[in-house]
């Protein structure tokens, strides 16, 4: 008991040397997102023909909730997230296919729509690579309140979706229909608070 | 990453006693970047602690330079408290020190040790941690310092000691610091032992002019061992395990003015202290067999002075050492016997 005792007022003393300001860290991590696939179709007389402009695709993501064995581990003192940056790449585009993409990105959470972006992807079948789409240090044209809908629901802990409508544009397609993957990639840094 | 609060408090209850708590990198990606790495970055952060206890264990051996007369005695209890310089409060990570960790702007930076100012995360720089490809794996903040100095009137690693010095034969006292191998915590969770050994000899009693002179002069040499274990996880069979060994060497004088005696020592004084943690951590990648290992060694002169007030039996002494942790003592006592100097004429009669 007496030992007990002395451990008690020694964890005391511990805890209490943090004083009231507590720890604060940051930890950062670029998430990948699955993949969502796109069909795109021609018709089948415009096959190797350049085509100006395809009908509209709307395809969503899965409910992408962003998390990781850090990030989980600290779920309680979460004081904020914050998005750094996104980026995109496309993969699978058939050899000898080419199109550009107009591209309007909304981020759907609890049943709200929020556009984040509308962009135009030149060369899309050659952006295998990561694209930068949002620099929290030079947010260009990216809905910034789009952006906080994706750092609430992570925040809260829910899922939310990216909707992407596209549109091809000067399609060249040597077959009649293509599919293919946007990837997405999140750079988040999430704020934890030890009291 | 709850391992490295683990981590951080079993380096609190051992460095020193009082602080220490939570975390604030993450201890998987720190193991992940490379057990070099991981050691070198905990062996700066942690430095001041590890070095202030080596600072604190070869202070509070003696409030006199007068040994007890045979069989006499003396039972004290003091707090050593190893002042952390302003230079210990940050450490240089340079990145060409590391191989997968990396700052994530800047090539070098000054980052707090564990005694360091309690830094907002908007004030830490950065690190990058990376894998054995160079891929980056996670960012976190650098990891902060406690602010004590904030909390606590200065930033000083206390160490409590208990010591028993014995009067033997021609003015040569044995000092003894020992407790039993104590364990605590419900089941044992951490544990303490501490054993010391010291002599004191009067050698004015040697010297044919200085014997006559008002004061007394004596050597003193002493050793300590303080070993602290604490369990990180009883299931996995994970412990830290933690220990010091100081020595330090003196000419020590002392000058009694009625219940007053002014006390000071000149000499050397060294300590080791290692720290390592036992057991296989399993990371989601890899796990790690003892992951840290870490030693600290200093050794320079160590002058201090001091001042002992005698109520009766009663001893209530203070002093300060002068060394690169300066370093602050009060202990309280009983002493039995003193030794009676020929040039003192004590003005409490008997004791």
């Amino acid at each position: 008991m007496k030992k007990n005792v002395l451990l008690i007022l020694l964890m005391a003393t511990i805890i209490s040397a943090c004083g009231e300001a507590g720890i604060q860290s940051d930890i950062s991590q670029v998430v990948e997102t699955d993949p969502v696939t796109v069909t795109l179709d021609v018709p089948a007389v415009a096959i190797g023909q350049l085509i100006n402009e395809t009908p509209p695709v709307t395809v969503e993501t899965g409910e992408i909730n962003i998390t990781s064995d850090e990030f989980d581990e600290y779920m309680d003192e979460l004081q904020r997230f914050t998005i750094n940056k996104i980026w995109y790449k496309v993969e699978g585009f058939n050899a000898g296919n080419e199109a550009d993409l107009d591209v309007t990105l909304n981020i759907i959470s609890g049943g709200n729509s929020t556009e984040l972006l509308e962009t135009t992807i030149v060369d899309a079948h050659l952006k295998t690579e990561d694209v930068l789409l949002f620099d929290k240090a030079a947010p260009g044209d990216v809905n910034p309140a789009a952006v906080s809908v994706i750092e609430s629901a992570l925040l809260n802990g829910t899922s939310f979706k990216i909707e992407l409508v596209l549109v091809g544009k000067n399609v060249t397609f040597q077959t009649a229909s293509d599919t293919f993957d946007f990837l997405f990639k999140f750079d988040v840094t999430a704020r934890v608070q030890l009291d | 990453m709850k391992i490295y609060t683990r981590i951080l408090l079993i380096a609190g209850l051992m460095v020193s006693m009082a602080n220490v708590s939570k975390a604030q990198f993450d201890f998987d990606s720190f193991l992940e970047a490379g057990l070099a790495d991981a050691n070198k970055l905990l062996e700066a952060y942690m430095a001041p602690a590890f070095q202030g206890i080596g600072y604190g264990v070869n202070a509070g051996w003696y409030n006199t330079a007068r040994p007890h007369k045979t069989l006499g005695f003396d039972l004290n209890i003091s707090v050593n408290a190893a002042i952390v310089p302003s230079s210990g409060e940050f450490f240089t990570f340079k990145n060409s020190d590391y191989s997968n960790v990396k700052l994530s702007n800047g090539t070098s930076a000054q980052l707090p040790t564990l005694f360091g100012p309690n830094l907002g995360a908007d004030d830490l720089p950065e690190l990058t941690f990376m894998d054995n490809s160079g891929n980056e794996t996670i960012r976190i903040s650098a990891p902060t310092g406690l602010g004590l100095e904030e909390e606590f009137p200065t930033n000083a690693v206390p160490s409590p000691m208990i010591q028993l010095g014995v009067g033997l034969i021609k003015g040569t006292d044995l000092k003894i610091r020992y407790t039993p191998d104590m364990s605590f915590g419900d089941e044992e969770e951490a544990n303490v032992k501490l054993f010391g050994i010291g002599v004191m000899h009067d050698i004015k009693q040697y010297l044919p002019v200085v014997k006559k002179l008002p004061f007394d002069l004596s050597m003193f040499v002493g050793y300590t061992n303080l070993k602290t274990g604490f369990v990180v996880d009883s299931d996995l069979n994970q412990t830290a395990e933690f220990e010091t060994k100081g020595t330090v060497v003196q000419a020590l004088v002392s000058k009694k003015i009625a219940l007053l005696t002014v006390y000071g020592g000149l000499g050397y004084a060294k300590s080791k202290t290692t720290f390592g943690l036992k057991g296989v951590y399993t990371t989601e990648t890899q796990s790690f067999t003892d992951p840290i290992d870490l030693a600290y060694e200093n050794g320079g002169v160590k002058a201090n002075v001091g001042l002992r007030v005698r109520l009766l039996f009663l001893n209530i002494f203070g002093e300060y050492s002068f060394q690169e942790y300066n370093t602050a003592t009060v202990g309280i006592g009983f002493s039995f016997r003193e030794g009676a100097s020929n040039t003192n004429i004590p003005i409490v009669p008997g004791i």
